[in-house]
Parts: structure tokens; C-alpha cells; sequence
């Protein structure tokens, strides 16, 4: 019976060992092996290191990546980092897919204690977490921060409640126009114009006057409706984060969006099958079969269409302002990610700033991530004096069109304002809803949901 | 040896014990957690909260939650029928087709197995490739070359519903005719010869013998299609992601949603937990008016 019991507990034991990470300790020592290979998918510099640092990215920020090009960037510019800091080893994590799922883990994981050193956030959620960031003032200089575009600043970088900085924007994107030179050539400003060209365009023999993402998740709200909506000065949430969309002025600014849709559908310009349009590749297919030559997509699909389309016809193809309600109005929502620091360990702190300044932040980091990956940059200077932004005409409309930038509201009720709104405007664009009863729908949904 | 034996059969629960932990930690407690968690008004955004029955209030007074259970029942009623009688028809045609030596009979079984195979996701993509108005969609590609209009299989609301029953029925299939052509194989063939000598016809053998016989499997194969419907999320997800407007949302898309859109972990356990109640329940049913009274009888 006890000889059983021993055994009982020693496979238990073993088990426990195996499935906890227990084994040999490692050693405490800066030796770097003769045969070290710097970079791995799962360890980034010395493996005998005594100070570990983690942080967690998306696929596609990662090294682990499969798209070639990105990978070699981050591969060298991680090696180098590691190869003059042989007492630092880096522990990669992959954040999941989905934005949502991925911001929900975040903050559990935040909450609990067990987010990584340094932690890839939408931008637009970065105030979510103010509470558990730590203050890295220290590493930038005022003449650093004066470099970041001013909205960076204001929306997510520095915590309005201490003043400190709290994180640091990477890389930005815009949802505007793309059109096709020959076909328009001067981009419509306002609905009207936007309509008007788009019939045009279908009497020119283009099937479609104009496509957008319809299909059910942000994008509608981010590339649709939001963008036109804050043109038009309308608020989502009031300054207590109470949802005010569906109220007084607000409402009839949003009831304005949709009716602006219902037409643009009842007219024929743009179909009811955008409801079926809800990735990268649905909007460049339309566009290599030249069934339309004006759509509303991401500023990242710069590199998207110059896959698909090839060099010589991209050379026809222009990004403009997301087309307002009046010809002399801009608004362009930005949209990107910022680095958080959550290790309250200063001398780690300190190291994987450092780290991430050299790959992703700093002005050689930020501009050789952002040419390589096809993102828009966030720092004047990268802007000004990089060659490859310099003379980029795609850059330079991007960094033009976020001249006028607004963020979507950092609001714990984001989520829920936002799906209900898309649901409401599908309905519009099917035509089971008026505008007003959709608006009137969905914000009664987002007050019920929120009690 | 014997004296090991009696050790063992007076004394298992040392030996079951690591199954019980391993069931304990994994199975029991996460789903017990889940029904504390029902009845809180926790959320991803706040650590702490309270216990209450708001969650519980909120499902059933939410005009939206009871939407998507109607839209639930029709996916999951739909497909339970197609699912039985298809799986069945294909099962009875194999199973012929076996009987007679038919030239690839068995290589159309291993390809209706295929379907169940892929990953949900994956079959949810491949679908959206197929039923897409994208110039890109196969099905809509072919009406056209056929002088037929397009559909909008994914963004009309009713089309969009017909299509997400039928690529999961398409895909459920497979389960039910294993399933069945299993339970086939265990019928005597003796009872068909004698029936044949009395001057049974096709359907008489099939409702007076292989229905009767197959209950139990019948039974089992009932609840297992009604669970696996019941919590389908990827491919759902994948194909429609709900929509349009909320058309295709099931239950199981309204908890993912709760819980990962709205961070509101108290409805969403209170939906997860009702999910789990319309399975037992619907097994109790099957039980009662399937294998009756004479649950013990036949296989």
C-alpha cells in the first residue's frame, strides 16, 4: 500500500515537474556559446543570459512572421540589438487574431499581473490601461516627444490624469479613398460629388460607382460610418464615457451618415453586396477586374494592390480624404498600435525600451519597420528626412490626409456602440431600417446592453 | 496475480484518482466556475463584482438574446432533420452498395468523411469562397455562365441563414452517416431474408426493422448532432461572423460576443449556461421518446 502510495506521488510529482517548466536551473552567466544562434523563433539573444525580459506582438510585428521581407528587418535588427547586450535574452509572444479577443485577454492578463514586459495595444485603447503602465519619461526627451504627431500625444501617449508618458505610438493607418487617376481624375470631396462621380463611372462602363467594407466587424464603423460622422462633429460618448450618439445633434449627425448610404445604395452607385465585402483581398479583386475605380480601404492596402495590380498600374492609382458631407471638410480616423511597458523592474524597464525604440520606435527603427512593413510613420523627422518617405507619393498622401486626425473615443463602451452601429447600418443598407429607426435601434441596444 | 486483482477491485479510488483531479481541475471546476460566473455582474474591464441574478434578468428581458434563440432553433432544427435523414439516406446507399460489391462505394464514404475532417474555420472560408458575389465566387460565377442572376448567398439576411445551415449540414453529414452505417452493420441479415420470405417491401423493412433496431444509435448520434450544432462557432464565425445584421447570430456567437466584445463575463456565462441546459434538456427528450421505456432493449 505506502509502496504504491510512493509511486503514486513520485508520478505525480514527475508530471507536475514536466507540465510547470520545473528541470535544471539555468545558469546565472553572460558566457555566450560558441555555437549561438541570436535569433529564434522563441528566444532573442544569448540563451545563458541572466536578465529575461518578454514582450508580446501580433504575428505580423513578430519575427515569426512568413512574409519574407519582414522578417529579415526584424531578424537583423534583432540580432544586432541582442549582440551588444549579451546579458538580455528576449522571450517572444504572439498576441491572438482577433482584436477583440486580443484586448480582452490584455486586460485579464494586465489585471492579474501576468502580461508580458512590453505589450503591442490598438492605440485606441490604450487609456484602458493607463493604471497598470509604467511612466518611461525618463527615456524620451521633450525634443523626442515634440517629434511624435501631436494626436499621438494627446490620445493615447501621455495619461491626462499624471501627465506622464505612458506609451509609445508605432506606426499609424487611415481608411480613405483610393481611386484610379485615369478614371477620376480629381477625387471627389463631398456625398454629392462622391455620387456623382460614381454614376459617371457606371455610365463609363464600371460596374460599381464606388465600394466600401460592409461585412460585420470595424471596419464598417472605422471605414464607413465614423469617419463621416466625427466630419460632421458628431460624439459618441459624452465626457463621463456615457454614450450620446443616438441623442439631440448627435443623432441627426449619425441619421445624416446613414441617409447618405441609403442613397448611395437606393441609387444604384454602390450595391447592397458590400455586405459580402469584408477583407483586404474582396476589395483588390474588384479592383484588378476594374469593376470599380474608386473604393474606401485601408492606407495598408498600398501594398496589397502593388502585388496584385503590378507597378504600372498602381502608377495609376491615388489615396484621398474619405469624401464629408461638404467639400471643405477633412476628418480622417487614425488608426495603428502603441508599445506599453508594464515591468515595474527599472533596469528591465530601461532595456526593453531600449530594444523597442531600436526596432520599431526609435527614428531608425520606426522608419526602417515602417518601409519594410508598408505603415505610415507617426514622427515628423521620419517623415522629413528618410528618403523613403520623402519620396513616396503613397506616404506622402497618407501623412497628408492625417493632417486633420480624430481617434475613435477610448471608451470602455467602444465595443458595444460600434457593433451596434454596424448592425444598424447593414440593416439601412439592406433596407429593413429607416436611418432614424436604425440609429434609434441601435443606440437603445448600447443603453440596454451598458445598464 | 489474483491477490493484485482483489487490491485493485477493493481499492480503485487510488488508482482513479488522477483521472478524477485531471477531471476535477479541467472539466468539473471550469464549469462550475462558469454557473458561479452566471450569476455575477463580473466583467473583463473590472476585477471585482457582486453576485446577482442581472445576468440572468438581462437574457431573458433582452429583446436581441431571444432573437438569437430563435434564430438558434431554426439552425439547429434544420440541420438535426437534414443531417438524420440525409446521413441516413447515404448510410442505407453504402451500405447497399457495400452489399453488392459496387465499384467505389467505399471511396464515397471516405469522401463524405473528408467534409468532417476540415477544421471548422477552414470550411467556413472555403464556403465563403464558393457562395462569395465577389468576382471571385465560384457559385455566383456559374449562375452567371448559366444566364442566371447573381445571389447574394452571404448578404441577404434569409439567403445568408439558408446558406449557413446548408454548408453545416454539408459538413454534419459525414458524422450522422458513420454513425448510422455503424449501426446498420449490426442489424442480422437474417431478419431481411425473412422479411423478403413474408413479402416485406423496402419501407416496411426499413420502418419495421432498421428503425426499431437502430434506436439506441439513432439515439445517440440525435444527441451528439444536437450538441455539436448547438455550440458551433468557428465555421459560423468564419462564413458570416453573425451577419448580416444579426441574421446568422446563434447563441454561441451572442456569448463570444458578450464576453469578448462587451467584456461582460456575467451574461455571457449566463448564456453559455442556458446552452448547456437546451442540451440536457433536448437529451431528455430524445431518451424519453426514442428509447422509451425499453431503454435496455436491442444492442
Amino acid at each position: 500500500m505506502k509502496k504504491q502510495l510512493i509511486v503514486l506521488l513520485l508520478v505525480l510529482l514527475t508530471v507536475s515537474a514536466m507540465a510547470f517548466g520545473g528541470g535544471v536551473a539555468e545558469p546565472k552567466t553572460t558566457e555566450v556559446p560558441a555555437d549561438i544562434v541570436w535569433v529564434t523563433p522563441d528566444r532573442i539573444g544569448n540563451p545563458n543570459a541572466p536578465i529575461t525580459l518578454t514582450y508580446a506582438v501580433d504575428l505580423t510585428y513578430s519575427h515569426q512572421t512568413e512574409t519574407a521581407s519582414r522578417k529579415e528587418y526584424l531578424t537583423k535588427r534583432m540580432e544586432e540589438w541582442a549582440k551588444a547586450h549579451t546579458d538580455v535574452k528576449l522571450i517572444p509572444q504572439i498576441l491572438a487574431n482577433n482584436p477583440s479577443e486580443r484586448l480582452a485577454k490584455q486586460l485579464e492578463q494586465a489585471a492579474t499581473g501576468t502580461i508580458a514586459d512590453a505589450v503591442q495595444i490598438d492605440g485606441q485603447f490604450v487609456p484602458l490601461f493607463y493604471r497598470w503602465l509604467q511612466p518611461i519619461d525618463k527615456f524620451y526627451s521633450k525634443e523626442d516627444l515634440a517629434d511624435w504627431f501631436d494626436w499621438c500625444l494627446t490620445e493615447a501617449m501621455i495619461d491626462p490624469e499624471d501627465g506622464k508618458l505612458k506609451a509609445v505610438w508605432l506606426l499609424t493607418n487611415t481608411v480613405g479613398l483610393w481611386y484610379d487617376k485615369t478614371a477620376v481624375p480629381t477625387p471627389p470631396q463631398s456625398w454629392d460629388e462622391f455620387i456623382e462621380v460614381g454614376k459617371e463611372l457606371q455610365q463609363n462602363g464600371y460596374q460599381y460607382g464606388f465600394l466600401a467594407w460592409g461585412g460585420k466587424n470595424e471596419q464598417i464603423s472605422y471605414g464607413s460610418v465614423f469617419p463621416m460622422f466625427f466630419g460632421l462633429g458628431g460624439n459618441l460618448v459624452d465626457e463621463n464615457d456615457y454614450p450620446v450618439y443616438g441623442q439631440g445633434e448627435n443623432r441627426d449627425k449619425l441619421i445624416e451618415v446613414f441617409k447618405f448610404w441609403e442613397r448611395a445604395v437606393r441609387e444604384g452607385v454602390t450595391p447592397r453586396r458590400i455586405l459580402d465585402i469584408n477583407s483586404n483581398g474582396d476589395l483588390v479583386a474588384e479592383a484588378k477586374a476594374k469593376s470599380t475605380a474608386m473604393f474606401l480601404g485601408g492606407s495598408w492596402l498600398m501594398s496589397v494592390l502593388k502585388d496584385n495590380l503590378g507597378d504600372d498600374e498602381m502608377e495609376k492609382w491615388d489615396f484621398a480624404n474619405t469624401p464629408q458631407y461638404s467639400a471643405d471638410v477633412k476628418m480622417q480616423i487614425p488608426g495603428g498600435y502603441v508599445m506599453g511597458y508594464f515591468t515595474k523592474d527599472p533596469k528591465k524597464l530601461e532595456l526593453i525600451v531600449d530594444f523597442m525604440d531600436y526596432v520599431y520606435a526609435g527614428k531608425d527603427g520606426m522608419a526602417g519597420w515602417c518601409s519594410t512593413a508598408g505603415y505610415t510613420p507617426v514622427r515628423n523627422s521620419v517623415f522629413a528626412e528618410y528618403d523613403v518617405f520623402k519620396n513616396d507619393r503613397f506616404q506622402q498622401a497618407f501623412g497628408a490626409t492625417l493632417e486633420i486626425a480624430r481617434l475613435r473615443p477610448n471608451s470602455s463602451n467602444y465595443n458595444i456602440i460600434s457593433e451596434h452601429v454596424q448592425e444598424g447600418w447593414q440593416n439601412v443598407i439592406l433596407g429593413t431600417q429607416t436611418p432614424e429607426d436604425a440609429v434609434d435601434t441601435a443606440y437603445q441596444k448600447t443603453l440596454n446592453q451598458i445598464r | 496475480m489474483k491477490k493484485r486483482q482483489t487490491s485493485l477491485y477493493r481499492r480503485p479510488l487510488k488508482w482513479l484518482m488522477p483521472m478524477f483531479i485531471m477531471l476535477g481541475l479541467f472539466y468539473t471546476y471550469p464549469l462550475f466556475d462558469v454557473i458561479r460566473l452566471s450569476f455575477t455582474n463580473a466583467s473583463i474591464l473590472e476585477p471585482s463584482y457582486t453576485y446577482t441574478l442581472r445576468s440572468y434578468s438581462k437574457m431573458f428581458n433582452d429583446p436581441e438574446i431571444l432573437d438569437t434563440l430563435a434564430t438558434t432553433f431554426i439552425f439547429v432544427s434544420t440541420n438535426i432533420v437534414m443531417q438524420i435523414i440525409t446521413g441516413m439516406m447515404i448510410a442505407l446507399l453504402i451500405k447497399s452498395g457495400m452489399k453488392r460489391g459496387l465499384f467505389l462505394t467505399e471511396v464515397c464514404r471516405t469522401m463524405v468523411l473528408i467534409a468532417w475532417m476540415i477544421p471548422g474555420v477552414l470550411v467556413g472560408i472555403i464556403w465563403k469562397l464558393i457562395l462569395s458575389t465577389s468576382n471571385y465566387g465560384i457559385a455566383n460565377y456559374l449562375l452567371e455562365l448559366a444566364g442566371l442572376s447573381r445571389i447574394g448567398f452571404l448578404s441577404e439576411p434569409y439567403m445568408a441563414l439558408v446558406s449557413t445551415i446548408m454548408v453545416n449540414i454539408w459538413r454534419g453529414i459525414a458524422f450522422s452517416m458513420i454513425m448510422l452505417y455503424a449501426g446498420l452493420q449490426k442489424i442480422p441479415e437474417h431478419l431481411y431474408e425473412a422479411a423478403v420470405v413474408d413479402g416485406a417491401n423496402a419501407f416496411q423493412q426499413f420502418f419495421r426493422i432498421t428503425l426499431p433496431l437502430m434506436r439506441h444509435i439513432v439515439f445517440i448520434t440525435l444527441v451528439l448532432i444536437t450538441i455539436y450544432t448547438f455550440n458551433q462557432f468557428d465555421m459560423i464565425m468564419s462564413l458570416t461572423g453573425g451577419g448580416p445584421g444579426r441574421s446568422t447570430e446563434v447563441l454561441t456567437l451572442t456569448a463570444y460576443k458578450q464576453m469578448f466584445k462587451f467584456f461582460d463575463m456575467g451574461t455571457s456565462s449566463a448564456i453559455s449556461v442556458l446552452l448547456l441546459v437546451l442540451n440536457l434538456s433536448i437529451a431528455v427528450i430524445y431518451n424519453r421518446f426514442i428509447l422509451g421505456k425499453n431503454s435496455g432493449d436491442n444492442q
